[in-house]
Formats: C-alpha cells, sequence, structure tokens
C-alpha cells in the first residue's frame, strides 16, 4: 500500500526522469555500442596514435591509435554489465536469503543473521584481495568476492522488514483464510519492500561501479585488450601530461555515471522519508 | 552492559574462526602451489627435487588438519612465519606496514572532520537554500569521485604544476598531504550529509522548541543541545569507516608508493608471498573487528537510549 | 696504466692456443708459467682511478627502484641483483662483453679445464677494513656450496666440487668436469659474491641470514628505512674506481607513473628498467621524459626479447603455423611503436656478440603477410569469416602473459593484432606469476614471450635451461623431433674443451631451432634510462646484472 505512494512520489518527480533518462542513454549506448561505434575498440592503427577530438575520433585516439570514444562506449558494457550483474546477483542472494529469515524465523533466522553478522565484520577489500590473490586476477573472481560480501546488506534489510511486516494483522488473517506462504511473500510483503530495495540497489551500483572500475584500475578485474573505464583510467595515467584526454574520458564517464545513480537513490530515500514522516 | 559486553565478544569466536579458516584455507586451496611460489619468491627456479626438498622443510607434507592447527597455534600468538620473498618476520613486516596505514588512515579522518563538521552544520542551519545545495553538489560529486582518477589529477596540479607537494614518499609530513587528501573526499561526502540530516532531525525536536521558547540564542541551541545529540551517528560511521580507510587503502598507497598495507599486499600478491597475505588476512580482520567493538561500546555510553535498550 | 681485459667471447676457453691468439688480439699480457697452464690477468685498474678522494663530491646520487633492496644476503636471491653488486664483489667482473678482474686479480687455468686457480688482489680489503684474503673467499664459497642444490639452474653448481685455501691470497677451485662458463658465471651477482667476516652469524650458514651487510663492493649501506629508502655510502676502500658520488640513495617506488612523476618534480635523480628490478618503462613514457628535458638513453643490447611458440601443443605443433607466424608478426612496427624505437629488431635468438653465437647461415624470418597467408593456405589452414580454419576448428593460438606487466600487454595486443591480418585468432590470457610460471612448466601455452637470460648468462645458463622440464624453453622445444640432439649439444657444449667443438653444438643447436621456428626473435632488449643531466653524468649500463654507479660523476 504505502510502496506505490513512494513509488509514484519517486516516479513522477521531474529531475528523477531526467536523471533516469540520462543513465538510460548511457545504458543503450552501451547496450548498441556494436552498432554506434565509428571504429573496431581493440583494432590498434598505430599511425593514429594521440589524435586529438575530431569527427572522425570524437574523443580523440589513444596511444594504439584506438578509437576512445568506441572503446568508451564498449568498455559501459564492462563497467556497467559487470556492476548490474553483480549487484543484481547480490541482491537476488540477499532478498531470498532476508525473506526467507523473516518470514520462517527461527533457527534459520538465527543462522543467517549470524552469518550476515560474521561477514559484517570482515572487509571485503581484504576477502577481495584474498580470493584475487590465491586464485588469480580476472574480473569472474572480483565479482565473486564482492558477491559474498554484498548480499548481506538486502538480506539484514529484507529480513527486519518481512519481520515487521509478518506481525501486521492483514498478513494474519491471509495465513488464517490459508493463503499459501510464497503467495502471500509474493502479494503482499514483496510490493512493501521494493522502494526500500531500490534505495539499497541504486548505492550498491554506484559503489559496484567504483570497486570494479577500482580493481581493473589495480590490474584486478577485466583485462585487455578488452576496454574498461578503471583499466582505460590506468593505461591513461602515463600520459596525463602530454594527452590527458586519454584519463580525462574514462574518469569523467564513471563520475557522470556513478552521480547520477546516487542522485536517484537519494531521490528514493526522499520518497520513502516523506512517507514516514 | 556487561552482558552485552559478553555478547558482542562471544560473536568473535565464530569470526575470529571463519577468518582462519579462509587465511589458511584459501592459502592452500590455492592453484599455484606453495612450494613453487617460496622458491619463486625467493628468485630460485624451481626444479622437482627442490619442490620436494621444500614441502619436507616446511611440513606441507603433512595431513591439512595437522598443518591447520600448527598454523592456528602460532597465529594467535601473532607468528604468520617468515615471509618467502624479503625473509624476514612476518608479524614485523605488517606492523611496520601498519603504523603508515595508520598514520594516512588517521590524518585523513582529522581532515575529514575538519571539513565535514562545519559543512554539516552549514548545510543544516541552511537546509535547502543556497549553501546546502553546493555542499550537496559537493557531496555527490565527492561521493561518487573514483580516488584513482582524482589522485594523479591531484599530483598534476599540485607536485607537477604548481611543485607544491612531493609526489610519492613518506618521510614528512608534506608527503602525508596528498594522499590524505586522495583519501578523504569520499568520506567528507558521506558525513556532511549524515550530519546535516541528524542535525535537522534533532532541530525539530521537542526540546529545541522548547529552548526557543524560553528564549536560547539559535547558536547555543545548536552547539549545546543539537550538535551533540546529531554527532552520535557520526561517532559511530566514524569508527566503521576507519576501519574501512585501513583496509581500503590500496589504491592511494600504490599511486603515492605510501609504505603501509596496501602497496605491500599488492606486492605480496604478486610475489605469491602466502605467510604475508595469510598475515595481512588475519590482523586486517582483527583491526576491523576491534574498531567495529570499540565504535559500538563507545555508541552505547554515548548514547542513554541505547543504554537503557540493553 | 692499461687496462688488460679478455674478450669474454674467446676467454671461456681453457685451450691455451685460443688464449694466446685472444691475448695478443687483446694486446693484453698472458704469461706462460712453464706448467702448462696459462696465467692471465684481469685486473679492474685501481691505480687509474683519476682523482684521490679530496677531489670527489660529497653528493647524493637518488634514484628510484621497484622493490626494497631486501635482504642483502649475497648468498640468496633475497635482493635485487643490482643492489647486491653494489655492496659486495665476485671473483670476476663482466663489464662490456668482458671478464674481467674482480677479487680475483688473475687466475690460472689447468690443462684439463677442471682447476681454477685464483690470485687475490692484495691491497684489497672489505669495507670494514679486514683483509679480503684466501680464508674468507673459502668461507663464502663453502657456505654457498653448503645448499648447491639451490643454485643448480648454474651450471657451476653443477660442477663445483670443492674450494681450497692455496696460500694467503691464492685460491683453487676443483672441478668435476671442465666447464667452460665458469668464469662468466663467477661475474653474477648472487649467490657467489663475497662478503667479509663480519657478514657471517655466529653458526656461519648463509642461507636464510646474514649478521652485517658487509662487502668489499664500491658501496656500503649507511641507512635505511625498510620499504622506503636506503642510503649507500661510498667505499672509500674499493679497489676500483671509488665512486664520485659520496651517496647513494635508492627510493623504493613500484609504480612506474609514480616514479615518473617523482623524476619530473626532482625528488628522484634517474629511474631505469634493469631486467624488472628497475621501474617497467613503456616507450610512450621514454619518449615523454626525454620531451621533458631528461637524458633518456638505452644501453647497448643485453638480451633478445623473444616469442616461443609451443612445438607440443595446439596449432602451433605444426611449423607450418609456426613458420606462418614468424612471418605475419611486424618486429619493425612493434619496435617503432611498443618499444617506441627504444630497440633494435633482432634476426637472430642470440645476438651475434654472444660467445660462439656469430654465425651467418642460420633461418631468418622477416616479415610478410603473403608469405605467412599461402603457407597456411598450403597447410590446409582455409579463411572462414574473420579467422582460418582446419577441420572445422578456428586457428585460436593463445599467449600466455603475467597479467600485472604493462609492457608484455602491450605487446600482446601488438601481436594480436598482426596476426589477426593472416586469419590467426590470438587470444591473450594474462595469468598472475605462480599460475603464469606453473603453465609455463607444464607447457600450457601456444605462445609466449620469453627472454634470452641476458649477458653474462648466455649462452651458458641459457642453454643449461633447454635441459630442464622446469622452463617454458623446454616445453617450446619439446615438440620438436630434434629434441634430443638438440639437449646432448648443450651438454656437449658446456663441457668442451675444444671451442672448436663448442661453437660447432652451439651452432647446431641455434640452427634447429631456427629451422623449427621455435622462436620468434623480436627485439633485442636495451636498458632503458632516464636522469637528469643537471645533477649526473657519465652514465653507463652494460649488463642485466649490475648498474656501474661507481663511474656515475656528479654535476
Amino acid at each position: 500500500m504505502g510502496s506505490k505512494i513512494v513509488l509514484k512520489k519517486f516516479f513522477t518527480k521531474k529531475s528523477t526522469i531526467v536523471f533516469l533518462c540520462i543513465i538510460a542513454a548511457i545504458v543503450i549506448a552501451g547496450i548498441l555500442a556494436p552498432w554506434i561505434a565509428p571504429h573496431d575498440p581493440v583494432e590498434q592503427k598505430l599511425e593514429n596514435k594521440f589524435l586529438m577530438p575530431s569527427w572522425e575520433y570524437p574523443m580523440g585516439t589513444d596511444n594504439f591509435g584506438r578509437c576512445i570514444f568506441s572503446r568508451i562506449l564498449y568498455a559501459t558494457r564492462k563497467t556497467l554489465g559487470f556492476s548490474f550483474l553483480c549487484t543484481v546477483i547480490a541482491a537476488a542472494i540477499g532478498i531470498t536469503l532476508g525473506l526467507i529469515a523473516g518470514f520462517k524465523g527461527g533457527i534459520i533466522d538465527t543462522i543467517i543473521m549470524r552469518t550476515c553478522d560474521v561477514l559484517y565484520a570482515f572487509p571485503s577489500l581484504v576477502l577481495v584481495m584474498a580470493i584475487v590473490g590465491i586464485f588469480g586476477t580476472g574480473i569472474f573472481n572480483v565479482i565473486i568476492a564482492m558477491l559474498i560480501m554484498q548480499w548481506l546488506w538486502y538480506a539484514r534489510v529484507v529480513r527486519n522488514l518481512t519481520a515487521s511486516e509478518k506481525c501486521k494483522s492483514y498478513i494474519s488473517a491471509a495465513k488464517v483464510c490459508g493463503t499459501k506462504n510464497t503467495k502471500i511473500i509474493f502479494s503482499h510483503i514483496f510490493p512493501n519492500i521494493i522502494p526500500y530495495m531500490i534505495a539499497i540497489f541504486t548505492v550498491d551500483f554506484g559503489h559496484t561501479i567504483l570497486s570494479i572500475s577500482g580493481y581493473s584500475f589495480l590490474g584486478l578485474g577485466v583485462q585487455p585488450p578488452e576496454s574498461e573505464w578503471g583499466a582505460m583510467i590506468s593505461d591513461g595515467r602515463s600520459f596525463i601530461n602530454t594527452d590527458s584526454w586519454l584519463m580525462f574520458w574514462p574518469g569523467i564517464m564513471i563520475l557522470i555515471t556513478v552521480v547520477i545513480v546516487n542522485i536517484i537513490g537519494d531521490h528514493m530515500r526522499d520518497a520513502l522519508d516523506s512517507q514516514s514522516v | 552492559m556487561a552482558k552485552y559486553v559478553i555478547k558482542r565478544l562471544l560473536i568473535l569466536i565464530p569470526i575470529l574462526f571463519l577468518v582462519s579458516i579462509i587465511a589458511f584455507g584459501l592459502v592452500r586451496l590455492m592453484p599455484g602451489n606453495a612450494e613453487v611460489a617460496y622458491l619463486q619468491a625467493a628468485g630460485i627456479p624451481p626444479t622437482e627435487e627442490l619442490i620436494e626438498t621444500v614441502r619436507k622443510d616446511m611440513g606441507y607434507d603433512r595431513p591439512l588438519l595437522v598443518q591447520y592447527f600448527d598454523w592456528l597455534g602460532k597465529a594467535v600468538r601473532l607468528d604468520f612465519g617468515i615471509s618467502y620473498a624479503s625473509k624476514k618476520v612476518v608479524s614485523e613486516e605488517l606492523f611496520g606496514a601498519l603504523q603508515y596505514t595508520a598514520k594516512l588512515a588517521g590524518f585523513s579522518s582529522l581532515i575529514v572532520l575538519a571539513v565535514s563538521i562545519p559543512m554539516g552544520i552549514v548545510s543544516a542551519v541552511k537546509s535547502n537554500k543556497a549553501p546546502d545545495n553546493v555542499n550537496r553538489v559537493v557531496a555527490f560529486v565527492g561521493a561518487s569521485m573514483p580516488s584513482f582518477w582524482l589522485g594523479p589529477l591531484l599530483v598534476q596540479l599540485f607536485s607537477l604544476t604548481l611543485g607544491w607537494l612531493p609526489v610519492q614518499g613518506a618521510m614528512s609530513f608534506r608527503h602525508l598531504i596528498l594522499p590524505s587528501i586522495t583519501m578523504s573526499v569520499l568520506y567528507i561526502a558521506t558525513y556532511s550529509r549524515l550530519l546535516r540530516n541528524s542535525l535537522l532531525e534533532n532541530i525539530s525536536k521537542r526540546f529545541v522548541t522548547y529552548s526557543r521558547a524560553r528564549g536560547v540564542s539559535e547558536n547555543k541551541i545548536i552547539t549545546n543541545h543539537v550538535l551533540r545529540t546529531s554527532m552520535i551517528p557520526v561517532v559511530t560511521t566514524f569508527g566503521i569507516n576507519f576501519g574501512h580507510m585501513i583496509a581500503g587503502s590500496t589504491i592511494v598507497e600504490v599511486l603515492f608508493s605510501w609504505p603501509g598495507l596496501g602497496r605491500l599486499i599488492i606486492s605480496s600478491i604478486a610475489a605469491r608471498d602466502f605467510p604475508m597475505i595469510q598475515g595481512y588476512i588475519v590482523l586486517m580482520a582483527v583491526i576491523f573487528i576491534l574498531v567495529n567493538l570499540a565504535t559500538d561500546l563507545i555508541t552505547v555510553v554515548l548514547d542513554p537510549r541505547m543504554r537503557e535498550a540493553l | 696504466m692499461k687496462k688488460r681485459r679478455l674478450k669474454a667471447v674467446i676467454l671461456g676457453l681453457t685451450s691455451a692456443a685460443v688464449l694466446g691468439v685472444s691475448l695478443a688480439g687483446c694486446g693484453g699480457s698472458g704469461s706462460s708459467d712453464g706448467n702448462q697452464s696459462e696465467t692471465t690477468t684481469g685486473s679492474s685498474d685501481s691505480t687509474t682511478s683519476d682523482s684521490g678522494s679530496s677531489q670527489k663530491s660529497d653528493k647524493t646520487l637518488t634514484v628510484a627502484i621497484t622493490e626494497d633492496v631486501g635482504t642483502l644476503n649475497p648468498h640468496s636471491y633475497g635482493s635485487p641483483m643490482c643492489v647486491q653488486a653494489l655492496i659486495y664483489e665476485g671473483m670476476t667482473r663482466y663489464v662490456n662483453d668482458e671478464v674481467v678482474g674482480g677479487i680475483a686479480e688473475s687466475w690460472d687455468i689447468s690443462d684439463d679445464g677442471k682447476e681454477y686457480t685464483f690470485h687475490l688482489d692484495k691491497k684489497n680489503v672489505f669495507s670494514d677494513g679486514t683483509p679480503v684474503n684466501a680464508d674468507i673467499v673459502k668461507k663464502n664459497f663453502d657456505a654457498v656450496l653448503k645448499y648447491k642444490d639451490e643454485h643448480n639452474w648454474m651450471e657451476m653448481f653443477n660442477v663445483l666440487e670443492k674450494v681450497e685455501v692455496v696460500d694467503d691470497y691464492t685460491v683453487k677451485f676443483y672441478l668435476a668436469e671442465p666447464y667452460d662458463g665458469l668464469l662468466q658465471e663467477l661475474s653474477l651477482s648472487r649467490p657467489e659474491r663475497i662478503g667479509a667476516e663480519a657478514m657471517f652469524p655466529a653458526d656461519g650458514d648463509t642461507k636464510e641470514k646474514i649478521a652485517e651487510p658487509i662487502g668489499s663492493g664500491p658501496w656500503k649501506l649507511s641507512d635505511r628505512v625498510e620499504g622506503q629508502y636506503a642510503v649507500f655510502e661510498r667505499n672509500e676502500n674499493y679497489h676500483g674506481t671509488v665512486p664520485d658520488f659520496k651517496y647513494l640513495k635508492l627510493i623504493v617506488i613500484p609504480d612506474m607513473n609514480t616514479a615518473a612523476n617523482s623524476l619530473k618534480a626532482g625528488e628522484v635523480d634517474m629511474i631505469y628498467d634493469l631486467a624488472g628490478h628497475g621501474t617497467e618503462m613503456t616507450g610512450d613514457t621514454f619518449n615523454e621524459l626525454k620531451g621533458s628535458g631528461f637524458v633518456a638513453e638505452l644501453s647497448d643490447p643485453v638480451s633478445t626479447n623473444t616469442i616461443a611458440l609451443n612445438s607440443a601443443d595446439g596449432p602451433t605443433k605444426e611449423l607450418e603455423v609456426r613458420q606462418a607466424i614468424a612471418y605475419a608478426i611486424d618486429k619493425e612496427s612493434i619496435a617503432q611503436n611498443i618499444y617506441s624505437g627504444m630497440v633494435g629488431t633482432a634476426d637472430y635468438l642470440m645476438s651475434k656478440d654472444t660467445t660462439y653465437c656469430n654465425f651467418d647461415d642460420l633461418t631468418v624470418y622477416t616479415h610478410d603477410e603473403e608469405k605467412a597467408k599461402s603457407i597456411l593456405d598450403q597447410a590446409g589452414w582455409t579463411m572462414d569469416g574473420d579467422y582460418r580454419k582446419k577441420n572445422g576448428e578456428e586457428l585460436k593460438v593463445s599467449f600466455l602473459y603475467e597479467g600485472n606487466n604493462d609492457a608484455i600487454k602491450n605487446l600482446g595486443q601488438a601481436l594480436q593484432a598482426n596476426l589477426k591480418k593472416v586469419g590467426v585468432n590470438l587470444e591473450l590470457v594474462p595469468e598472475d606469476s605462480t599460475v603464469f610460471y606453473e603453465s609455463q612448466e607444464k607447457g600450457l601455452f601456444n605462445m609466449i614471450q620469453s627472454e634470452t637470460w641476458g649477458m653474462p648468462f648466455d649462452p651458458y645458463s641459457y642453454f643449461s635451461s633447454f635441459r630442464h622440464p622446469s622452463h617454458a624453453d623446454y616445453a617450446a622445444q619439446s615438440g620438436i623431433s630434434e629434441k634430443a640432439q638438440v639437449d646432448q649439444s648443450v651438454t656437449d657444449m658446456l663441457h668442451a674443451t675444444d671451442p672448436k667443438v663448442a661453437e660447432e653444438k652451439s651452432h647446431y643447436i641455434l640452427k634447429t631451432l631456427s629451422d623449427e621456428s621455435v622462436y620468434v626473435p623480436l627485439v633485442y632488449t636495451q636498458v632503458p634510462y632516464v636522469y637528469n643531466g643537471d645533477v649526473v653524468s657519465n652514465v653507463t649500463f652494460n649488463t642485466t646484472v649490475d648498474v656501474q654507479f661507481e663511474e656515475f660523476k656528479a654535476k
């Protein structure tokens, strides 16, 4: 019930729509990269090194004569794609476990929540370092390490919301009527936690973009010749003095994307706050 | 209160157990075997016979459980063995590096407090007016700024163009400034918003209204009443973030060649220096856990309501 | 005083006849002592030091290195090679492709090549003032020989049986078999450099640790903060050229960009990229620094950068595929673009300067895309879409490399582009170091970047490694039919007492490897170094082992 109002309030705010459109544009540009990109992102044309931005090369070329614009487009797929994948899986695991813990209670609840407590006390970067250090570098190892740490945020919130929702009279009524547990979860509890999930999801998504590009920057994540925003910054860092746009573009893309994602999350929280007042 | 502390201490047992499993287990599970790593870290090209010798010397031919308990027994005394690469005592190297990371995290925290508290107060007092909106934008940008982008930009400006600050190293206070700024930007953004929201929440409370009715000056209300209560969440997150700063300093340390734990772990990972990696995992987890525990206890002491709830 | 040096190219030999010729050729003097053995002198000229210490500078030279100076133990591998060479001297020294005297002033070699008698410089002392005599040399070698198995990647430790004191300043080395490369290997910076009595721990065992880093090299340790920097002070007692700089400060900066920035900011005076112990320098950085007013120079070629093709696994099992790859690679473009012209393209696995490697009839593959395509067509690999296929299988070749190495990553990307043009799909496989070494050992690669070991390891230690399954070279060569003969030839060459035989064997090895296209020689590696010309001059680099900081002049 309350969630509909919240979502309505969220989606009717004009600036939210604008920001959602920008992020959608970036995502679509990434998806359509093979059709939009003017050049092959990995093909080296060494005679075209360090060209300034032009019509042919909208963002210029890098130290291998590759089109930076095309690389940025393809990198969008990697950076946002992997971040999205990572966040969605974490959310799915977290929400499922949170619902189970909150709804079932008892020993299952204790086990899941204590696991959360234990993981919460473990610094995520250390775990990533441990896993990457031991199983080798590569984006999948990084994502797995991040997943281990990320789901618990969702699980905690969902568990608490579910537990409090469960006590409400309409749920008891539904139970008395013999409604199935899954149906109760999906038709009554789940809709109510959606706004909270969106709020957490956006913040988490922003963090994940920064983390994944950060690990790629350190050479632990996405590997060449694939382009990735963080890795592009790392590659371009040598040229900050002479050809600074090499690291300017990927940096500004990360910044803009994360800012927008954070603002959207903020608007969601505002909508939620206004409901609670 | 005593019950709460005991409860918190009890939960440390499974956490530390998990940490030890991760530190020991992952290293023994890894694909390239430890004997090869040992030889390579020492710069010796591995041969079959050498690998066999090392396996015996290091006791890797014993059953895993025996090795685990042997390792655990030493680990609780902070004895993680000798580094494969540097041949130095692991715990000494780790504590040496920790000093630098702590220095970096400590100074960054000071910057964070010095900047975010005034920012938060101004935002709250002038909420939804120009200063608040400016702060809001700054906070959003700060929270979204990749440190591996900001760092090189700062170096370019302050070290190379202006020549004010050194590029790298840890020899003096001046060396501390750029890495600390790079590190603190994210936290400034989150703290200032947190404090602002917390202040606004308290300003609307009843005791503020009473004080106003009694004619207490607005400044006094803010400093004496509102600020004190509003600091509680700031203190809480401060503690947690200090743990995060120590664990998350890798990028900054690599960028500025800061001789702390982050740089140490990156080179240890590259060299497959397993005793060092194990020691790092355990040390970090313990620090993180202790900082969290201390923070929780301080919060309880600060906040009377929390004390009653126990 | 004349420098009396012996060309390493020929010196490795024990034959009196060749020695005589070479000595005459070099204008040096070798005196025959009548006992059918030759005395050769290779002393580095202590008396030519151009000035007394009064004229030396009191300045500090600050240099960036990628890792901490480490254990400073000359008998282990725990320090960068060039750092060990600062403090400790070896029996010999390898300078400008020649073996010259180090701690040993001169030496005699018995006829059967199994006994080497070394004469020490009687005036030489360690930095703590104790004499460098036969006893301490023996003590050092005994400590190393105790763990000789750990060092058997060097042929020397497979043949060296014992070291005996003859008199106060004479030691004798006994070998189980003649070994041609002994003098060259004795110049290496580890594990057989000589430390003073004060260096030994109480139990005399230097395997794990030493007491004090005291040697007779040009520098001595004066101050150190682990993980940050180490300061070395010049050793006024040094019997070679006493350094001009009073202090040498090595600052640890693992990141290349940070090091380059430090140079620009004036925090360090010099950066270099030496055999993995300097800072990995890309050509772009090199040129950028050159453009910003620094002196950016390259050493003479020190080793050969090659691509090894695995003859035992995957599509590279086929000779035609290996040949086509060799033709498809555009070395010139790689030299220009990946290394920014910092290197010369290589036709041969071993540069002709290397001992026993000057041959004209080896197979050379020059860049020729069309030829590569036609070889593949004839071998049944036909174009299908972007890449070739045979029997429904794509021509996919894996390139294994260490993920954190930017220079190799760039190279891989360039090779990928080269091979795509002839329809070969090169898959880049970055791995972490241990996994990388493991895969390399097990031959789990089709293509790998490989480097000859560089002088003074070449050709002896490098050829020797062909025979050990733990090296990528072994794996890469294992598919060719003549592998057994190649291995035998290596053994014969190392123990040959007749240089003609050694040369013949070396020829067979190199000829077979080039015919079989196991290696694609890319470029000759040259050490790039960049320094601030306002601070230092007379900067020279000539081996992969040590940097002759003592020759550098302060401004």
